[in-house]
C-alpha cells in the first residue's frame, strides 16, 4: 500500500523495517557488526597471526617510561613505526616490521603517517648524544628538520614512582611480565639509566636491554627514558628479509 | 468517494504541527559555527608549525599535541556539533513529533561541549591515548558514552513517537551514525585504567589486534561520522532547498544497506603491507572498491535531486554549497577506493596524498554540506527572512573553494612526490633521495597548503560574521504564519 | 476500514491512504518534472521518486562484485581453520621481497656486479668502480650519516667534518671501512674503536690553573689569540699528560682517534668555554656501528662516498 504498485518487492519488504524504528536500528546493528567480526575475531583466534621469534621480551620499566613520554607527547601524528616488505624501506630503514615485534604495544604505534622518517628500527642507528641534541633542538644538528623541539623533556624528572602501576596494568591486559620484575620495576628503572656495571640484575631480567646515562646528565629525567625507548626500538629481532621463514610468510 | 473524504480528512488531522524543540537546534548550530573556527583555527596553526617549526611552544603548543585537538575540534566538535543539531531538526519535521524528555535535549548539549573541552584540554596537557581520532583517555570516553547513548535514545525517542508510517531515509543515515559510532567508540576504547584517579589507560588489545581494531574504529569514523551522519543532512537538506523531490527510492535502500554492510570491512586499507596477515589486507581491499558505487549511488541521488534546479546554482549559494558538497563527495569516494587498492596504497599510504584526500571529503563534502545546512537553518530557526547578507555568502563559498582546490592540490603534489621519491632508484640501482631529501622538498608545498586553509578559514570567519547579524537582526514584524502542510 | 489514529496514538501501520484520482486529470502526487511516480507519502514536504538507477551503475556495481571474487580466489582472502584462502597466484607481500630483490640485482648494470665482487686494490685501481661507489654512497649516507655530519659532510659541533681531510681514526679505505663497521666507542660492539679523553679536571690529574693554562696553549697551538705566558707554563703539564695521546708535537694519533691539536680544527669549539670543558670533563663521541645494520657492499660504497666528501 505504501509502495508503488510498480515498485519492487524488495521496497515492499524495505516497508516492514522502515516502519519500525528499534527493528530498523537493531538491523543496522547486526548488518554492520557482521564485517568487524569476520576481520577481527580471526586474528585473535589464528596462531599464524603474530610470528614465533626469538628475542621478545616485554619493555623494561626505563623503556615503558620512555614509550609513555612518546605516547603523550603524540609521535605517531609524525612517525611510522611500521616497515613495510619494498625494497626501498628495507635497504632504507631495514628488514620488514614483523607482527611480533609489537605483541606488547598497548596500544600499537605504528602510525599512519611519515612526516619524519620511520622509527621502527631507528634503535642503534644514532648516538645518545644525537638524540639528546636532536631533541633539544630538532635544528641545532639537522637544519632542514621540521620537527618540534623537546628541550623540555631534559629538565622534566621521571616520575619513577608511577612505574609499578603502569606495568602492574600492562600485565593486567596480557603482557607477560613476572612478580619479580614487577617486584623491582623502581629499582631495575633506576638501574637502567645508571652504568651498565650497576644493572647486572636488571640487564638479566631483560635480555639485550641497553644500561647506561642515556641523556649524558645526572638526575633520571623524562629524557633518558624517551631516549632509551627509542635506542631500543627494532632491536630485540633478528631475522633475514632475504630468507623469510615460512610462518613469515602469511 | 467517501473513503477519498475521509482519508484526506484523516490527513488533515494528523497535519497539526507539533511544537518542535528548536532551542537545542541553535544551540547546536551555535556550537558547530563556534566549534568551526577553532578547529579550523587549529589546523592553521599546525599548517603553520609545518612551515615555521620555531612556533611549536613547547610542552604544550607542539605538532604533536595540536593535531589532536585539530582533528577532534572539526571531526567531533564542528561536525558533530553540525550534525547532531540538522539531525534533531530534520528528525521532528519528519516524523512531526517532538523530541521526547524535558531535559534529554539539552543534556545531550552541554554533555556534548563537555566532551569536547575535556579531550581537547586533555591533548594540550599530554593526556591521550595516542590512537588516531580516538585519542581522549578513558574517562572523557565514559562520558562521552553516556552522552551518546542519551542522543540514541532521543532520537529513536523521536522515531517511536512519530505520526508518519515511515521513517524517511535521512533518518535512516543518522539512525546508522548513531548506532555505528556507539559500537564504534566502546569496542575501540576497551582500555584498563592505570588506577582510578588517574587519567591514562593502557588499551585491551596490543600490537597487530590493535591495528587493525583501531583503523576499523577509524575507518568508520569516516564512514558512519564523515559519510553516514552527513548522507543524513544532504538527504534532508539538499532537497529542502532544491524543493525538489528524492530522485529514487530504492536507489536510497540500495546505497544505505551496501554502506552500512561493507564500511564495516574496509578498515585494513589503512594497514596495506603492514604486518597485518595479508589475508585481512585483501578483504579490506575488495570491500573498499565494493564501496564505490555504492557511494556514488548517494552522490547520483543528490545531484538528481538538484537537477531540474540547475538554474538555480546561479543565483542560490546555499543550494550551491550542498552541490558542490556532493561533488566532493563523489571525487572522495572515488579517490578513496583507488588509494585503497593495494599497489596504489604503496605509493600513497605515509604520505601528504592521505591528507589531500581526507581534506577533500572533509573541507569539500563534510565543511560544504554544514554550511549549506547552516544557512538554510539559521534563518528559520531564528524566524528571520534570510541570512544577513547574501554578499558575504558568495564570499563564503568562493573563498572555501579557493581554498579547498589550493589545498588539495597542494597535498597530492607533495604525496606523489614523496611516494615517487620514497621509491626512486637511480638506473645504476640505489636509492636516489635521502628521506631528509623529501622532507625538504615538501617544503613549498606545506607553504602552499597553509594559504589554502588560511582561504578557507576565512570563509569560516564570513560564516561566523553572517550568523552573528542574522540573529542580531530584529524578527519580522510579522511572524510567518504556520504554514498548512499540503 | 482505514481510519485515522488519534492524535496521541502511534501510528504504526496506518498509512493516509491516496486521494483518488479521477480518470484524466493530472496526479496531484506525481512531479510534474519527472515522468516517475512517488513511492511514498511526503515527509515535511519532501517527496520520493523511485528511479531506476542508471544501468551502467548497476553494471559497475556487479563488476565490483566480480572482481572481488576474482581477487579473492586469486590472493589470501577468507580467514580459515589453522590460516587463511592462500589464492591461487601464490602471492604474498613478504614472499615477493626477496624475489623483487634478486630481480632487480639480476637487472642492475655490470658496474654493480663488479663492484660487489672487487677487492679494495680493485676498486682503487679503477676510476669506474670509484665512481660508481661514491655515487651510490650519497643515499645510504643522507639516510644514515647525515643527520649527525650533515647532509654535505661538514659536521657540526661534535660530529666531525668528513669533507675536511683531517681525520681522527684514518683517512685509509680500510680505516674509514672499519670505523664504519665497529663504530666509535659503541657499546654494541666488542671490537669497536675505543680510546678515551679523560676529563683531566674532573678526576684531578690537573688543577684548575692548569687547565686554564693548558687553555691557552691549546689557542696558541691552534694561531689563535692567546695569554702567551700561560701557555707557556703549559708544556710541563702537556708532556705528562698529553703527550703521549697527542704526541709531543701535539700532532695526534690516528691510532688512538687522537685529534692534531695544531690545526684549525675544533671539534667541540675553540672559545675559552668549550675548551675548559673539553678539558675539565673529557670528551667521547660515539659513534653507532653500522656493521651489521648494513651490507659489506653498501659500507664499501659509503667508504668512498665519505672519502670524496673533501675533494
Amino acid at each position: 500500500m505504501a509502495t508503488d504498485e510498480k515498485s519492487p518487492r524488495f521496497a515492499r519488504l524495505h516497508g516492514r523495517f522502515e516502519r519500525r524504528a528499534v527493528r530498523f536500528a537493531l538491523a543496522i546493528l547486526v548488518v554492520l557488526s557482521v564485517g568487524g567480526i569476520v576481520e577481527v575475531a580471526p586474528l585473535f583466534a589464528l596462531e599464524n597471526t603474530v610470528e614465533k621469534v626469538e628475542g621478545m621480551r616485554p619493555y623494561t620499566p626505563l623503556e615503558l617510561a620512555g614509550r609513555a613520554v612518546y605516547i603523550r607527547e603524540g609521535c605517531y601524528v609524525y612517525h611510522s613505526q611500521q616497515i613495510r616488505p619494498f625494497r626501498d624501506e628495507v635497504e632504507r630503514y631495514g628488514p620488514y616490521s614483523l607482527a611480533a615485534e609489537s605483541m606488547y604495544d598497548h596500544p600499537f604505534q605504528w602510525g599512519s603517517k611519515r612526516t619524519g622518517p620511520d622509527l621502527a628500527r631507528v634503535g642503534n642507528k644514532y648516538s645518545d648524544d644525537w638524540h639528546v641534541r636532536h631533541l633539544l633542538n630538532p635544528r641545532d644538528v639537522v637544519p632542514a628538520s621540521i620537527m618540534p623541539s623537546y628541550a623540555f623533556l631534559a629538565t622534566t624528572p621521571l616520575r619513577v614512582e608511577r612505574i609499578d602501576r603502569l606495568m602492574r596494568t600492562h600485565q593486567r591486559v596480557g603482557v607477560p611480565y613476572t612478580e619479580e620484575q614487577l617486584a623491582n620495576a623502581r629499582a631495575d628503572l633506576v638501574a637502567q639509566a645508571g652504568s651498565a656495571d650497576d644493572a647486572t640484575e636488571m640487564l638479566g631480567r631483560y635480555p639485550k636491554a641497553q644500561a647506561r646515562n642515556f641523556d649524558g646528565q645526572p638526575g633520571l629525567t623524562e629524557m633518558d627514558a624517551l631516549v632509551a625507548y627509542l635506542q631500543m626500538l627494532g632491536t630485540l629481532v633478528e631475522f633475514d628479509w632475504r630468507r623469510p621463514r615460512p610462518d613469515m610468510v602469511r | 468517494m467517501s473513503e477519498a473524504m475521509t482519508g484526506v480528512a484523516g490527513r488533515a488531522a494528523v497535519d497539526e504541527v507539533p511544537d518542535y524543540d528548536d532551542h537545542v537546534v541553535r544551540l547546536f548550530i551555535v556550537a558547530s559555527v563556534f566549534w568551526a573556527l577553532v578547529g579550523m583555527g587549529m589546523g592553521v596553526l599546525i599548517a603553520a608549525q609545518m612551515v615555521w617549526p620555531q612556533l611549536n611552544v613547547e610542552p604544550w603548543f607542539t605538532f604533536g599535541r595540536l593535531r589532536p585537538v585539530h582533528t577532534s575540534g572539526v571531526v567531533f566538535a564542528f561536525g558533530g556539533n553540525a550534525v547532531i543539531g540538522t539531525s534533531l531538526y530534520c528528525v521532528q519535521r519528519t516524523c512531526r513529533a517532538r523530541l521526547p524528555g524535558r531535559f534529554a535535549a539539552e543534556f545531550v548539549f552541554w554533555g556534548y561541549q563537555l566532551f569536547i573541552v575535556l579531550a581537547a584540554l586533555g591533548y594540550v596537557m599530554g593526556v591521550t591515548q595516542s590512537r588516531e581520532y580516538a585519542e581522549p583517555e578513558w574517562l572523557t570516553d565514559l562520558w562521552l558514552a553516556i552522552v551518546w547513548l542519551t542522543y540514541l535514545g532521543l532520537f529513536v525517542g523521536t522515531l517511536l513517537k512519530r505520526r508518519e508510517a515511515h521513517i524517511y531515509v535521512a533518518n535512516w543515515y543518522y539512525l546508522a551514525f548513531i548506532v555505528a559510532v556507539t559500537v564504534l567508540h566502546v569496542v575501540n576504547n576497551l582500555a584498563v585504567p592505570v588506577a582510578w584517579n588517574e587519567s591514562d589507560s593502557v588499551s585491551l588489545f596490543s600490537g597487530v589486534q590493535d591495528a587493525m581494531t583501531q583503523w576499523w574504529y577509524g575507518h568508520n569514523a569516516v564512514g558512519f561520522f564523515l559519510t553516514a551522519g552527513f548522507l543524513g543532512v544532504m538527504y534532508y537538506y539538499l532537497p529542502k532547498q532544491a524543493d525538489a523531490p528524492i530522485w529514487s527510492y530504492r536507489l536510497s535502500i540500495i546505497s544505505f544497506w551496501s554502506l552500512v554492510f561493507m564500511y564495516m570491512w574496509a578498515g585494513p586499507h589503512h594497514l596495506h603491507y603492514t604486518s597485518l596477515p595479508d589475508w585481512v589486507q585483501t578483504l579490506g581491499m575488495t570491500f573498499t572498491i565494493m564501496l564505490w558505487m555504492p557511494s556514488w549511488a548517494s552522490a547520483l541521488n543528490g545531484f538528481m535531486t538538484a537537477s531540474g534546479r540547475w538554474d538555480r546554482l546561479r543565483t542560490d549559494p546555499v543550494l550551491r554549497f550542498m552541490i558542490v558538497a556532493v561533488v566532493f563527495y563523489a571525487v572522495a569516494t572515488f579517490e578513496g577506493p583507488f588509494m585503497g587498492v593495494r599497489t596504489v596504497n604503496g605509493l600513497s599510504h605515509y604520505t601528504e596524498w592521505t591528507i589531500s584526500h581526507v581534506h577533500s571529503g572533509a573541507l569539500g563534502w563534510n565543511g560544504f554540506i554544514v554550511f549549506g545546512a547552516i544557512y538554510y537553518l539559521v534563518p528559520r530557526i531564528w524566524g528571520r527572512e534570510g541570512m544577513h547578507s547574501r554578499a558575504a555568502l558568495e564570499w563564503h563559498f568562493w573563498l572555501g573553494l579557493t581554498g579547498i582546490m589550493l589545498y588539495v592540490t597542494a597535498m597530492w603534489g607533495a604525496g606523489v612526490m614523496q611516494g615517487l621519491m620514497w621509491r626512486a632508484y637511480t638506473s645504476l640501482g640505489f636509492l636516489q633521495y635521502s628521506f631528509l631529501d623529501t622532507v625538504i622538498a615538501a617544503k613549498p608545498y606545506y607553504a602552499m597548503r597553509l594559504m589554502g586553509g588560511v582561504l578557507y578559514l576565512s570563509g569560516a570567519g564570513v560564516m561566523a560574521w553572517n550568523v552573528w547579524h542574522t540573529i542580531q537582526e530584529p524578527r519580522p514584524v510579522q511572524a510567518p504564519a504556520p504554514v498548512p502542510a499540503e | 476500514m482505514n481510519t485515522p489514529p488519534d492524535r496521541e496514538e502511534r501510528i504504526g501501520d496506518w498509512v493516509p491512504p491516496r486521494p483518488q484520482v479521477a480518470p484524466g486529470a493530472p496526479d496531484p502526487e506525481r512531479d510534474p518534472n519527472s515522468p516517475l511516480r512517488h513511492t511514498l507519502p511526503t515527509f515535511d514536504g519532501i517527496r520520493e521518486l523511485d528511479s531506476s538507477p542508471p544501468k551502467v551503475w548497476t553494471y559497475i556495481y556487479l563488476l565490483t562484485f566480480f572482481a572481488s571474487i576474482w581477487i579473492w580466489v586469486a590472493y589470501p582472502a577468507w580467514p580459515w581453520f589453522g590460516g587463511a584462502t592462500p589464492g591461487i597466484l601464490g602471492w604474498n607481500s613478504r614472499g615477493d621481497l626477496p624475489r623483487a630483490a634478486e630481480i632487480a640485482e639480476a637487472n642492475a648494470p655490470s658496474v654493480a656486479r663488479r663492484f660487489a665482487a672487487a677487492r679494495w686494490e680493485e676498486i682503487e685501481a679503477s676510476p669506474e668502480l670509484r665512481a660508481y661507489g661514491a655515487a651510490a654512497g650519497r643515499g645510504l649516507f643522507g639516510e644514515n650519516c647525515a643527520p649527525c655530519h650533515g647532509k654535505d659532510g661538514r659536521g657540526t659541533r661534535g660530529f666531525p667534518n668528513l669533507a675536511d681531510g683531517d681525520w681522527l681514526w684514518g683517512g685509509e679505505v680500510d680505516a674509514i671501512e672499519q670505523t664504519l663497521r665497529v663504530g666509535i666507542r659503541w657499546h654494541g660492539s666488542d671490537e669497536t674503536r675505543t680510546s678515551q679523553m679523560p676529563g683531566f679536571g674532573a678526576q684531578g690529574m690537573m688543577d684548575r690553573r692548569q687547565v686554564l693554562d693548558m687553555v691557552e696553549w691549546l689557542r696558541g697551538s691552534g694561531g689563535l689569540e692567546h695569554d702567551a705566558a700561560a701557555a707557556q707554563r703549559s708544556g710541563p703539564v702537556f708532556a705528562e699528560n698529553c703527550a703521549s695521546c697527542h704526541g709531543e708535537d701535539g700532532k695526534g694519533n690516528q691510532e688512538l682517534g687522537a685529534p692534531n691539536l695544531t690545526d684549525q680544527v675544533w671539534l667541540y669549539g675553540s672559545d675559552r668555554n668549550s675548551l675548559f670543558q673539553t678539558l675539565w670533563s673529557g670528551r667521547n663521541g660515539v659513534m653507532p656501528a653500522f656493521g651489521g645494520r648494513l651490507s659489506d657492499d653498501m659500507i664499501r660504497k659509503l667508504v668512498l662516498h665519505v672519502r670524496g666528501l673533501g675533494e
